[in-house]
Protein backbone atom coordinates (compact mmCIF):
# COMPACT_ATOMS: atom_id res chain seq x y z
CA UNK A 1 0.00 0.00 0.00
CA UNK A 2 1.28 3.65 -0.63
CA UNK A 3 0.04 6.96 0.31
CA UNK A 4 -1.20 9.68 -2.06
CA UNK A 5 0.07 12.91 -1.04
CA UNK A 6 -1.01 16.93 -1.43
CA UNK A 7 1.45 19.36 -0.74
CA UNK A 8 0.56 22.89 -0.11
CA UNK A 9 2.78 25.97 0.00
CA UNK A 10 3.68 28.71 -1.99
CA UNK A 11 7.01 28.01 -1.87
CA UNK A 12 8.66 25.92 -3.71
CA UNK A 13 11.78 25.10 -2.02
CA UNK A 14 9.66 24.45 0.57
CA UNK A 15 7.34 21.89 -0.81
CA UNK A 16 10.44 20.00 -2.43
CA UNK A 17 11.61 20.17 1.10
CA UNK A 18 8.54 18.76 2.85
CA UNK A 19 8.39 16.10 -0.30
CA UNK A 20 12.04 15.03 0.37
CA UNK A 21 11.52 14.73 4.66
CA UNK A 22 8.60 12.79 3.04
CA UNK A 23 10.48 10.33 1.12
CA UNK A 24 12.70 10.20 4.09
CA UNK A 25 10.12 8.47 6.57
CA UNK A 26 10.52 5.21 5.30
CA UNK A 27 6.79 4.69 4.66
CA UNK A 28 5.59 4.19 0.97
CA UNK A 29 4.90 7.10 -1.13
CA UNK A 30 2.98 6.97 -4.34
CA UNK A 31 1.74 9.89 -6.13
CA UNK A 32 3.02 13.56 -4.88
CA UNK A 33 0.88 16.43 -5.48
CA UNK A 34 1.52 19.68 -5.12
CA UNK A 35 -0.38 23.12 -5.22
CA UNK A 36 0.85 27.10 -4.51
CA UNK A 37 -2.02 27.94 -2.26
CA UNK A 38 -5.51 26.88 -1.34
CA UNK A 39 -7.35 27.69 -4.29
CA UNK A 40 -5.44 25.40 -6.44
CA UNK A 41 -5.25 22.90 -3.58
CA UNK A 42 -9.11 22.49 -3.61
CA UNK A 43 -9.12 22.12 -7.66
CA UNK A 44 -6.71 19.25 -7.37
CA UNK A 45 -8.32 17.64 -4.80
CA UNK A 46 -11.58 17.61 -6.59
CA UNK A 47 -10.02 16.19 -9.81
CA UNK A 48 -8.01 13.66 -7.94
CA UNK A 49 -8.43 11.91 -3.97
CA UNK A 50 -5.25 12.12 -2.06
CA UNK A 51 -5.09 9.89 1.23
CA UNK A 52 -3.06 13.17 3.32
CA UNK A 53 -2.53 16.34 2.51
CA UNK A 54 0.35 18.17 3.99
CA UNK A 55 -0.80 22.19 4.19
CA UNK A 56 1.34 25.44 4.95
CA UNK A 57 -1.18 28.01 7.11
CA UNK A 58 0.28 31.54 5.23
CA UNK A 59 -0.41 31.48 1.66
CA UNK A 60 -1.55 33.95 -0.89
CA UNK A 61 -4.91 33.92 -2.56
CA UNK A 62 -6.24 31.43 -0.16
CA UNK A 63 -4.83 30.45 3.52
CA UNK A 64 -4.50 27.34 5.05
CA UNK A 65 -7.06 28.32 7.24
CA UNK A 66 -9.84 28.72 4.82
CA UNK A 67 -8.79 25.72 2.65
CA UNK A 68 -9.32 23.32 5.97
CA UNK A 69 -12.40 24.82 6.27
CA UNK A 70 -13.89 24.00 2.48
CA UNK A 71 -12.56 20.69 2.73
CA UNK A 72 -14.24 20.07 6.11
CA UNK A 73 -17.66 21.27 4.46
CA UNK A 74 -17.36 18.70 1.26
CA UNK A 75 -18.62 15.41 2.33
CA UNK A 76 -15.93 14.22 0.06
CA UNK A 77 -12.99 15.49 1.46
CA UNK A 78 -14.74 16.18 5.20
CA UNK A 79 -12.67 13.47 6.72
CA UNK A 80 -9.33 13.93 5.03
CA UNK A 81 -6.30 13.55 7.00
CA UNK A 82 -4.18 16.96 7.00
CA UNK A 83 -0.86 17.71 9.02
CA UNK A 84 -0.56 21.79 9.05
CA UNK A 85 3.44 22.49 8.64
CA UNK A 86 3.90 26.04 9.74
CA UNK A 87 5.84 28.35 12.08
CA UNK A 88 2.94 29.63 13.50
CA UNK A 89 4.03 30.41 17.43
CA UNK A 90 0.59 31.56 18.80
CA UNK A 91 -0.49 28.77 20.96
CA UNK A 92 -3.96 29.73 20.67
CA UNK A 93 -4.09 30.28 16.63
CA UNK A 94 -2.61 26.30 17.03
CA UNK A 95 -4.89 25.43 19.11
CA UNK A 96 -7.91 26.85 17.20
CA UNK A 97 -6.08 25.26 13.78
CA UNK A 98 -5.93 21.97 15.82
CA UNK A 99 -9.83 22.18 16.50
CA UNK A 100 -10.73 21.69 12.29
CA UNK A 101 -9.79 18.04 12.97
CA UNK A 102 -5.76 18.25 12.14
CA UNK A 103 -2.38 17.56 13.35
CA UNK A 104 0.04 20.46 13.88
CA UNK A 105 4.33 20.05 12.79
CA UNK A 106 6.48 22.92 13.41
CA UNK A 107 8.99 23.73 10.69
CA UNK A 108 12.08 22.74 11.14
CA UNK A 109 10.40 18.89 11.36
CA UNK A 110 12.13 15.53 11.47
CA UNK A 111 11.41 12.79 9.56
CA UNK A 112 10.91 10.73 12.79
CA UNK A 113 8.45 13.24 13.72
CA UNK A 114 6.26 13.22 10.48
CA UNK A 115 6.08 9.26 9.98
CA UNK A 116 4.89 9.26 13.33
CA UNK A 117 1.79 11.41 12.79
CA UNK A 118 1.15 10.24 9.38
CA UNK A 119 0.77 6.80 10.93
CA UNK A 120 -1.45 8.19 13.43
CA UNK A 121 -3.47 10.26 11.12
CA UNK A 122 -4.11 8.03 8.81
CA UNK A 123 -4.61 4.73 10.59
CA UNK A 124 -2.73 2.53 8.98
CA UNK A 125 -0.28 0.16 10.61
CA UNK A 126 3.65 0.85 9.79
CA UNK A 127 3.91 -2.64 8.43
CA UNK A 128 1.59 -1.73 5.72
CA UNK A 129 2.73 1.77 4.51
CA UNK A 130 6.68 0.59 5.50
CA UNK A 131 8.81 -0.40 2.39
CA UNK A 132 10.67 0.81 -0.88
CA UNK A 133 9.55 4.37 -1.87
CA UNK A 134 12.14 5.97 -3.15
CA UNK A 135 11.48 5.05 -6.75
CA UNK A 136 7.69 6.62 -7.00
CA UNK A 137 7.08 9.53 -9.27
CA UNK A 138 6.58 13.25 -8.19
CA UNK A 139 3.43 14.67 -9.28
CA UNK A 140 2.67 17.75 -11.80
CA UNK A 141 2.16 21.12 -10.38
CA UNK A 142 -1.43 22.41 -10.38
CA UNK B 1 23.72 43.47 22.14
CA UNK B 2 22.11 41.01 24.68
CA UNK B 3 24.26 37.51 25.61
CA UNK B 4 21.46 35.36 26.59
CA UNK B 5 19.55 36.05 22.99
CA UNK B 6 22.91 35.97 20.95
CA UNK B 7 23.00 31.94 22.40
CA UNK B 8 19.61 31.75 21.65
CA UNK B 9 19.77 33.21 18.34
CA UNK B 10 22.98 31.17 17.58
CA UNK B 11 21.64 27.75 18.71
CA UNK B 12 18.53 27.96 16.78
CA UNK B 13 19.33 29.41 13.67
CA UNK B 14 22.42 26.57 13.87
CA UNK B 15 19.89 23.89 14.42
CA UNK B 16 17.72 25.14 11.48
CA UNK B 17 20.34 25.08 8.86
CA UNK B 18 21.51 21.54 9.73
CA UNK B 19 17.98 20.44 9.68
CA UNK B 20 16.14 22.24 6.85
CA UNK B 21 19.16 22.86 4.86
CA UNK B 22 21.09 19.65 6.33
CA UNK B 23 23.99 22.23 6.44
CA UNK B 24 26.32 21.17 9.17
CA UNK B 25 27.54 24.22 11.26
CA UNK B 26 31.58 24.35 11.99
CA UNK B 27 32.45 24.35 16.49
CA UNK B 28 34.63 27.04 15.51
CA UNK B 29 33.16 30.88 15.22
CA UNK B 30 34.53 32.54 11.87
CA UNK B 31 34.39 36.12 10.47
CA UNK B 32 31.25 36.95 8.01
CA UNK B 33 32.30 36.01 4.57
CA UNK B 34 34.09 39.01 2.90
CA UNK B 35 32.44 38.52 -0.77
CA UNK B 36 29.01 39.16 -1.76
CA UNK B 37 25.84 37.74 -0.05
CA UNK B 38 22.22 38.04 -0.15
CA UNK B 39 19.82 39.00 2.34
CA UNK B 40 16.20 38.35 3.34
CA UNK B 41 14.35 40.14 5.92
CA UNK B 42 11.18 39.05 8.23
CA UNK B 43 9.80 42.24 9.67
CA UNK B 44 7.11 41.34 12.59
CA UNK B 45 4.51 42.67 14.97
CA UNK B 46 3.30 41.81 18.39
CA UNK B 47 4.00 43.06 21.68
CA UNK B 48 6.89 45.07 20.00
CA UNK B 49 7.76 45.54 16.30
CA UNK B 50 11.54 44.37 14.55
CA UNK B 51 13.22 42.62 12.15
CA UNK B 52 15.30 39.55 11.71
CA UNK B 53 18.00 39.48 8.89
CA UNK B 54 19.87 36.65 7.35
CA UNK B 55 22.14 37.02 4.60
CA UNK B 56 24.62 34.60 3.30
CA UNK B 57 27.48 34.08 1.41
CA UNK B 58 27.40 33.15 -2.13
CA UNK B 59 28.06 29.98 -1.92
CA UNK B 60 26.21 28.74 1.02
CA UNK B 61 22.99 30.39 -0.38
CA UNK B 62 23.46 27.77 -3.28
CA UNK B 63 24.10 25.06 -1.26
CA UNK B 64 21.09 25.76 0.77
CA UNK B 65 18.90 25.73 -2.28
CA UNK B 66 20.49 22.42 -3.47
CA UNK B 67 19.94 20.95 -0.28
CA UNK B 68 16.38 21.92 0.48
CA UNK B 69 15.47 21.15 -3.26
CA UNK B 70 17.75 17.46 -2.92
CA UNK B 71 19.04 18.11 -6.39
CA UNK B 72 22.63 19.83 -7.38
CA UNK B 73 21.51 21.10 -10.99
CA UNK B 74 18.45 22.88 -10.83
CA UNK B 75 19.24 26.01 -8.37
CA UNK B 76 18.80 29.27 -9.75
CA UNK B 77 18.74 32.36 -9.03
CA UNK B 78 14.65 32.61 -7.76
CA UNK B 79 15.19 29.20 -5.92
CA UNK B 80 18.36 30.33 -3.75
CA UNK B 81 15.98 33.47 -2.93
CA UNK B 82 12.97 31.49 -1.86
CA UNK B 83 14.91 29.46 -0.10
CA UNK B 84 16.73 32.11 1.81
CA UNK B 85 13.07 33.96 2.27
CA UNK B 86 11.99 30.31 3.95
CA UNK B 87 14.63 29.91 6.07
CA UNK B 88 14.91 33.41 7.84
CA UNK B 89 11.15 32.83 8.62
CA UNK B 90 11.55 29.88 10.03
CA UNK B 91 14.31 31.26 11.80
CA UNK B 92 12.25 34.17 13.43
CA UNK B 93 9.09 32.00 14.38
CA UNK B 94 11.14 29.74 16.23
CA UNK B 95 13.70 32.63 17.72
CA UNK B 96 11.28 34.59 18.73
CA UNK B 97 9.50 32.90 21.62
CA UNK B 98 12.97 31.41 22.42
CA UNK B 99 14.02 34.54 23.17
CA UNK B 100 11.13 36.56 24.66
CA UNK B 101 8.96 34.05 25.81
CA UNK B 102 6.08 32.25 24.00
CA UNK B 103 3.38 33.96 25.86
CA UNK B 104 4.69 37.08 23.37
CA UNK B 105 2.71 36.65 20.36
CA UNK B 106 4.54 37.82 17.09
CA UNK B 107 2.71 38.32 13.59
CA UNK B 108 5.70 37.86 10.81
CA UNK B 109 5.41 39.08 7.68
CA UNK B 110 6.22 37.13 4.64
CA UNK B 111 9.83 36.95 4.03
CA UNK B 112 11.62 39.64 1.62
CA UNK B 113 14.75 39.90 -0.07
CA UNK B 114 16.65 43.20 0.72
CA UNK B 115 19.91 44.66 -0.16
CA UNK B 116 23.12 43.94 1.21
CA UNK B 117 23.12 47.12 3.43
CA UNK B 118 19.59 46.37 4.53
CA UNK B 119 20.91 45.29 8.44
CA UNK B 120 22.24 48.69 8.49
CA UNK B 121 19.63 50.90 7.65
CA UNK B 122 17.30 48.43 10.25
CA UNK B 123 19.76 49.78 12.70
CA UNK B 124 18.45 53.60 12.34
CA UNK B 125 14.60 52.42 13.77
CA UNK B 126 15.53 49.28 15.53
CA UNK B 127 18.02 48.45 18.23
CA UNK B 128 19.86 45.56 17.16
CA UNK B 129 19.75 42.81 20.48
CA UNK B 130 21.46 39.95 18.78
CA UNK B 131 23.81 38.66 15.69
CA UNK B 132 24.65 35.31 15.30
CA UNK B 133 27.22 34.22 12.95
CA UNK B 134 27.29 30.37 11.77
CA UNK B 135 30.20 29.07 9.60
CA UNK B 136 30.08 26.74 7.79
CA UNK B 137 32.98 24.81 5.54
CA UNK B 138 32.22 26.86 2.45
CA UNK B 139 30.57 30.22 3.92
CA UNK B 140 28.53 32.12 6.40
CA UNK B 141 25.61 32.58 7.65
CA UNK B 142 24.69 36.29 9.33
CA UNK B 143 21.54 36.31 11.56
CA UNK B 144 20.61 39.66 12.97
CA UNK B 145 17.96 40.61 15.60
CA UNK B 146 16.42 43.87 15.49
CA UNK B 147 13.70 45.22 18.04
CA UNK B 148 11.99 47.93 19.27
CA UNK B 149 14.34 49.88 22.21
CA UNK B 150 11.09 49.03 24.68
CA UNK B 151 11.57 45.51 24.01
CA UNK B 152 15.23 45.63 25.91
CA UNK B 153 14.13 45.71 28.86
CA UNK B 154 11.78 42.74 28.37
CA UNK B 155 15.08 40.45 27.31
CA UNK B 156 16.74 38.09 29.84
CA UNK B 157 20.27 38.68 30.67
Amino acid sequence: MSLTVLVVDDSTVMRAMIIRILRLTGLCIGQVYEASNGKEALSALDATPVDLALVDINMPIMNGEEMIDSIRKNPATADLPIIVVSTESSVERVDRIRQKKVEFVHKPFTPEVLRKMVLQLTGVPYEQLSGENSLSQIGPDF
Amino acid sequence: MNNSAERILYRKSALIFEQLGFLLPRPDTGQASDNESTSAVVPFKGPFSGCLVVSLSTEIARQLSCNMLGDEKVSNDMLQQDSLREIAHVICGNALPAIFGIESVFRLDPPAICDAKYPAEAAKDFSQVARALITFDTGTAEVNLFVESVAIRRMPQ
